[in-house]
């Protein structure tokens, strides 16, 4: 029972990665109605270049998150240009073909310039577990927890008290109305694309660290969970995602430890399958962004 | 079988929410008539109609047509017992041509010996009686707006309605394809059709209904000929004198 | 030659799967699942020869035929939902037959050797057409003879009235069903059928290459299944035939240039979309190519300038 009691905790604060994840997607899915494929990328392209630093000189850890998010915004505006911005209107399934195909041309530049290996990544946070109480506790699970924690505590701030945040959700809410109100949309696009590729930085540096390592199917396992949170949250709903990136910690962990982890990822995608069949509105239930 | 109403509107409501989109409306659609329901934005005639081709449930009451209740049937099935329907935004299939949007409504019919026509051949019957035979390979988005409102109701006529509902079909027209759309409502009656409209434009329902019932706010205000209408003051109130006024 | 011969017979087994997304994407959905569809039909094919004993053509129809229940029983909930939901819950259905396959241990030793789906081994030993004798260029033409099956059903699919209710419900579900079409039925038998495609591409991959394992079923499947018919366009099926041997011909052709030809394909991707969103061959083409073809189609008269 303790075992399972520390499987959840441990989930818990890997949760707060999975509710990143989903809440990057979300993000840019509450404000555009558009799926990004290549967000995966995204995250991706930044936990590599975030390595740059590091080879060149021994790089602090806030540098090379630095490095990552300016990485992540950088891909995240080519993403923009190449897959939003000439997309005629009326084809639904339009931008989520070319951030497939953006998609294929990041990760393809990566394996490209790695040779496909992953590559090793520090770990700032230290290896040795803390103990807290009876529970022993991964350290940069913990770092996930302060980072998930700070992010969204930042997303909020920004999208309750400021200007922008403001026409975010205009946008979100009425795209038509917020255009008449005089918001320019296509200028909130291209900053939701920077906010949420910052993000993405944040993501790639500690998802690579909590894995251990920068590896070419990071892209993919990314997209896999973001596409189970937003879903568990309810398309669209920041709140949502996190609730579900939590539930979705919490569940992988207690799986793995109850039935192994082999059947962690199946459980995972019935649930999802479920969810999304029978509950399309989340488990949360609001359309909020 | 009640023989004088194809249509039969019994205490029908229809709630969103608070908001109540239709209240307590009956009437009756005579058989063979045409039938005008009128309004003021916003009253609630498009969702009468969508509560009758089953796009919506009733929250109460019931529809019944040719004698059977079809009120909570799925649209499909309504359609098949013998309602047709063209819609006040025009919902035509543009991807395809004038003839084929004609042609998948087509229903099969039994094979009655020797009247029987080829299907294609009452497509284009269908397209010669719309006027739309010289435009049979065309892909919709260039047809011009009256005819792609004339190609909708070939359309619905294609499934075989006895009841044909059109929603605004002067919407947009100018007076030569107004006069036009006259003379085929009245056509199609001749047809053995009986036509059931939701209009704005006042000249045009009282030039052509047999009958007229006014909603407001969701409510049957009045029911009547086009004389009767005209003269009740409740309607004056509620929707001509409207409309004189912003004459 | 032996080169040729594998890229006709990718392309045939991919074209398969192209066309199976197309029938769900002309009932205007998007499935990133149809590779979960194929993996059953290619474990039950391959069962189905090595170890029960049957000859080919009946474990390809058993193949298809399971994969199409799966996909009544999967298409009957989850066509209750459209759009990007129905994309995401397809690719987890995906997933689920991928991770399944992961797990299941099903297998018996014959001749020495393990042969049965075995886990993360994947599936050995599928070696019913080559121990039978059939070259490469003899397989090809088992492909390519159900393929031509397939796609004499969707030419007569296309011609039919069944194939305009599907063009129907994808344009406009309200509109469709006021001109009668059962829209539900309409979209679980058409997921049906293109599940079963699906499974029959499955089966005849399982025994050109004679092994399977999860990995090759993963979302990089299901993403080349759907470009076929994006790329190639949704106006007929042709396009699809045409987008499978373009990017099947590209990705195999262009391996001299080591490396560069995923990156053809993820441009190519983008700008098709930007410029032809509805692919090479879109409605309008389609259009204008049959009204060559028909003489009885009235030519328009010449409008004057």
């Amino acid at each position: 029972m303790l075992d399972a009691t520390e499987q959840f905790i441990n989930g818990l604060m890997f949760g707060c990665l999975y509710a990143l994840i989903g809440g990057g997607f979300t993000i840019l899915f509450g404000v555009m109605r558009r799926f990004n494929m290549a967000y995966g990328s995204t995250i991706m392209a930044g936990a590599y270049v975030a390595l740059v630093p590091v080879y060149l000189f021994r790089a602090p850890a806030w540098l090379m998150v630095l490095t990552g998010i300016a990485a992540a915004v950088l891909v995240g505006l080519l993403v923009e240009f190449c897959c939003f911005r000439f997309i005629k209107k009326g084809h639904e399934l339009a931008p989520l073909m070319t951030t497939i195909g953006m998609l294929i041309v990041i990760n393809e530049a990566i394996v490209h310039a790695t040779d496909a290996v992953g590559l090793k990544y520090p770990s700032p946070f230290g290896d040795v577990a803390l103990e807290l109480g009876q529970f022993l506790v991964r350290r940069d699970y913990l770092a996930v927890l302060v980072a998930g924690v700070v992010c969204f505590t930042l997303i909020f701030l920004l999208l309750y008290r400021t200007r922008f945040g403001r026409a975010m959700r205009a946008v979100a809410e009425r795209p038509e109305a917020a255009q008449i109100l005089g918001v320019s949309v296509r200028r909130v696009n291209v900053l939701t694309f920077v906010l949420t590729s910052a993000l993405a930085g944040v993501i790639g540096f500690f998802a690579a660290v909590s894995v251990g390592s920068a590896r070419p199917d990071m892209a993919f396992f990314v997209t896999g969970k973001g596409l189970v949170v937003m879903v568990l949250g309810g398309l669209g709903s920041l709140p949502g995602a996190i609730v579900g990136g939590l539930v979705l910690g919490v569940l992988e962990f207690e799986a793995t430890w109850f039935l192994g982890a082999t059947y962690r990822d199946i459980l995972a995608f019935v649930i999802l399958f479920l969810v999304l069949v029978f509950r399309p509105q989340g488990l949360v239930g609001t359309r909020t962004t | 079988m009640t023989d004088g109403a194809i249509l039969s509107i019994r205490k029908l409501a229809r709630h969103f929410g608070g908001l109540r989109a239709v209240n307590d409306v009956s009437f009756d659609v005579p058989r063979g008539s045409i039938f005008a329901l009128i309004g003021p934005n916003g009253s609630g005639k498009t969702t009468l109609f969508n509560v009758i081709t089953g796009a919506l449930a009733p929250t109460a009451g019931t529809v019944v047509f040719d004698g059977a209740p079809i009120s909570g049937m799925p649209t499909h099935e309504i359609v098949r017992r013998g309602i047709g329907r063209t819609f006040q935004n025009i919902r035509l299939f543009t991807r395809m041509s004038v003839f084929h949007n004609v042609w998948v409504a087509m229903r099969r019919q039994p094979r009655s010996g020797n009247g029987a026509r080829s299907e294609r051949e009452r497509v284009e019957e269908l397209l010669a009686l719309t006027g739309l035979s010289a435009r049979r390979d065309e892909l919709v988005e260039n047809l011009n707006f009256g005819e792609q409102r004339r190609l909708e109701t070939a359309r619905a006529l294609a499934t075989d309605p006895s009841l044909l509902l059109l929603d605004e079909p002067a919407a947009g027209m100018g007076a030569v394809e107004l006069a036009r759309l006259v003379r085929d409502i009245r056509r199609l009656r001749e047809l053995g059709k009986t036509i059931f409209l939701i209009e704005h434009t006042m000249h045009l329902v009282m030039d052509v209904a047999d009958r007229i019932a006014v909603l407001n706010f969701g409510e049957k205000i009045a029911e009547g000929t086009p004389k009767e209408i005209q003269a009740d003051p409740r309607v004056i109130e509620a929707y001509l004198g409207r409309e004189h006024a912003n004459a | 030659m032996d080169y040729y011969v594998a890229i006709a017979s990718i392309i045939g087994i991919h074209a398969l799967l192209g066309l199976s997304v197309y029938v769900v994407a002309i009932s205007g959905q998007m499935s990133f699942g149809q590779q979960g569809f194929f993996a059953i039909g290619a474990y039950l094919a391959g069962m189905s020869t090595a170890m029960w004993g049957l000859g080919l053509v009946p474990a390809l129809v058993l193949g298809a035929l399971v994969a199409g229940a799966m996909g009544f029983v999967v298409g009957f909930p989850a066509l209750r939902v459209r759009g990007l939901y129905l994309a995401i819950a397809t690719f987890g259905f995906g997933e689920i037959v991928r991770l399944a396959f992961l797990n299941v241990r099903y297998t018996e030793n014959i001749g020495g050797r393990v042969v049965g789906p075995n886990g993360a081994e994947g599936f050995r030993h599928v070696r019913y057409v080559y121990d039978r004798g059939f070259t490469g260029l003899h397989y090809l033409a088992v492909i390519l003879v159900v393929l031509v099956v397939v796609v004499i059903l969707f030419f007569l699919l296309e011609r039919s009235k069944v194939g305009a209710k599907l063009r129907a419900v994808e344009e406009d579900e309200t509109a469709a069903a006021m001109i009668g079409i059962n829209v539900t039925r309409v979209k679980v038998v058409a997921f049906a059928a293109a599940a079963a495609v699906a499974g029959l591409g499955g089966g005849l991959f399982i025994h050109y290459s004679t092994y399977i394992d999860h990995d090759m079923v993963a979302l990089p499947l299901a993403i080349a299944s759907v470009t076929y018919p994006l790329l190639g366009g949704l106006g007929s099926f042709v396009g699809t035939l045409l987008g499978a041997i373009v990017l099947v011909g590209l990705t195999e052709g262009l391996r001299g240039l080591q490396g560069m030809r995923e990156f053809v394909y993820g441009g190519l991707i983008i700008l098709m979309m930007i410029f032809r969103p509805r692919g090479i061959v879109d409605e309008a083409l389609v259009l204008r190519v049959k009204s060559w073809l028909s003489p009885r189609a009235p030519r328009e008269p010449v409008q004057a300038p």
